[in-house]
């Protein structure tokens, strides 16, 4: 009983390193592309920086490189503005991330996508023993069919069958 | 070019919602930009927020801060 109380203790811990460092993360991405607060595409870019290292693994699974990551968001977004009639000089002139370096001291807030992913990882986290992964981010990611991280991953080349694949093989090891 | 006849269609909801959200980031950054230029040139809160029309109180709130910080 003892032991598993001091399991459950240093999960919980874990878990609350774990959230700490995806959220700061996440924001922090999101300020560099100069947005407040951050989607689940900087969820995304976050899980790669948490140190388990498993989201990385992933991604060697796939034989993709995530530091593509950051230009495969702006490249949905150009895709989706000249599907939208845009010219490529208007994308470029009004499409700039100019970062934000002094953010002002707030709550943590995140965009509906990146309540998503929180809300998820938690109900998921209550079903599993372990602390969650780089990995787990990426698994309820994998999930979400539309929005800027599912067609980030598609801009990246993923299928997304694969990446499941990959995600379950990761998680199991 | 009329804009309106190259935008996707809502039938193909997919591309259209992607497009609605990537010309969503697109005006938030074109607005943040034309505020900024805007009281580099001397505009002031009530003038931005009566071209924006929201109310000066929103419009401070959404971008003073930024600016002011953007301008130290």
């Amino acid at each position: 009983m003892i032991f598993s109380f001091i399991h459950s203790f240093t999960r919980i811990k874990k878990d609350m390193k774990n959230i700490s460092l995806l959220c700061l993360g996440a924001e922090k991405h999101a300020q560099r592309n100069g947005e407040e607060k951050p989607g689940a595409e900087h969820f995304l870019l976050s899980a790669f920086d948490l140190p388990d290292g498993t989201a990385k693994k992933v991604f060697e699974r796939l034989n993709v490189d995530p530091s593509g990551i950051n230009q495969a968001i702006k490249n949905q977004h150009i895709d989706a503005l000249k599907n939208a009639g845009l010219d490529d000089q208007s994308i470029e002139d009004n499409l700039e991330f100019t970062e934000i370096t002094d953010p002002k001291l707030k709550l943590f807030d995140t965009t509906p996508s990146g309540q998503t992913i929180l809300k998820t990882l938690y109900q998921l986290n209550k079903k599993r023993k372990t602390a969650f992964t780089g990995a787990h981010v990426l698994e309820v990611i994998a999930s979400m069919k539309y929005g800027i991280a599912a067609r980030t991953l598609t801009a990246m080349g993923i299928e997304n069958s694969a990446l499941k694949t990959a995600i379950t093989n990761e998680i199991n090891t | 070019m009329n804009i309106l006849n190259s935008l996707p269609h809502p039938t193909d909801p997919a591309e259209a919602l992607a497009a609605v959200s990537s010309l969503r980031l697109m005006a938030d950054k074109l607005e943040r930009n034309a505020v900024g230029e805007a009281v580099k040139q001397g505009w002031t809160w009530a003038q931005i927020a009566e071209a924006l029309d929201i109310t000066r109180q929103a419009a401070h709130k959404r971008h003073a801060e930024f600016i002011n910080k953007k301008e130290k």
